[in-house]
């Protein structure tokens, strides 16, 4: 299947870890709400592919990018910076930057709080970033407010996602329960999978609520 | 996909901007928002009156809990 329009695909740059899990849930169901497609380094498994030829291929098919600086910082004593995200910002706004054909890309710079990412990028300091204080609801706001910043006016009220993102969790649990699934199953679901289940949900949400 | 519950007889509490609002599902507006968790389960109990499923959902939007007939089954 080819891959959506870039103008309408968004690259997701965030952490890969369980402490992140809840905030990716909704950050993919926001922009797919907002009718947009999430593209991300966990959409497809090939161990044949280079993980930097993923990430250009990734980059070069979105006119939008999120990146999520949160969580970039050594928590433990001889843990080291979390480098990944940076990077692959960098690779993004060098897009940008000195390619013609993607200086109209659109880039929400994101992070968890003020100054929690400055000391190790201090490049960014007068940069304009959001902050979602590791909070769902923050996140889903601050996205959705961007996408409607950047010149989408169809995006819903952002109070509408949230709710409608709480009522997609309970019939996302309700229905993989009905399917068997154990928590184990929902811990290592793979992200198309996850994907799928939205894209199910609201197209059945939408519907409903045809006038 | 949606469960076979009518979509209206559920009402949600959910967080909403530091504070805890009952939703009815299909329903645009928010029935009421109150300061605690607490406080919203106990309106929403007594909205519901029996009648509705009340799911309580985590700060991330997870369900914590559903009541049905007065008897909550906790997530």
């Amino acid at each position: 299947m080819p891959p959506p329009p870039p103008e309408n695909s968004v690259f997701i740059n965030c952490p890969f870890d369980r402490e992140y899990e809840p905030l990716l849930r909704v950050l993919l169901f926001c922009v797919i709400r907002c009718g947009l497609h999430p593209r991300i380094a966990r959409e497809r498994l090939d161990s044949s592919e280079p993980r930097i030829a993923k990430l250009v291929d990734l980059i070069r098919e979105t006119r939008w990018g999120i990146h999520d600086l949160s969580r970039i910082q050594a928590k433990q004593k001889d843990e080291f910076y979390r480098m990944n995200m940076p990077f692959e910002l960098g690779l993004d706004l060098g897009a940008k930057t000195f390619s013609e054909t993607y200086r109209d890309k659109k880039v929400l710079i994101i992070a968890e709080s003020p100054f929690s990412h400055q000391v190790g990028l201090s490049d960014l300091s007068n940069s304009d970033i959001r902050f979602h204080k590791a909070d769902a609801e923050s996140l889903a706001l601050e996205v959705r407010n961007w996408f409607r910043e950047s010149g989408i006016k169809t995006v819903p009220p952002g109070s509408i996602i949230w709710t409608d993102f709480n009522a997609f969790m309970n019939d996302f649990q309700i229905k993989r329960d009905l399917e068997g699934y154990k928590d184990a199953d929902i811990r290592n679901m793979p992200v198309p999978e996850y994907l799928d289940f939205i894209h199910r949900w609201i197209a059945h949400h939408d519907s409903q609520n045809l006038p | 996909m949606i469960s076979k519950t009518a979509p209206n007889s559920k009402l949600h509490v959910i967080s909403r901007a530091g504070q805890w609002a009952i939703t009815r599902q299909g329903a645009s507006r928010v029935s009421k928002i109150v300061p605690t968790c607490e406080a919203a389960v106990k309106e929403a109990r007594r909205i519901a009156s029996g009648r509705a499923e009340i799911i309580v959902h985590r700060r991330d939007g997870t369900v914590a809990e559903r009541i049905a007939n007065g008897i909550a089954t906790t997530h």
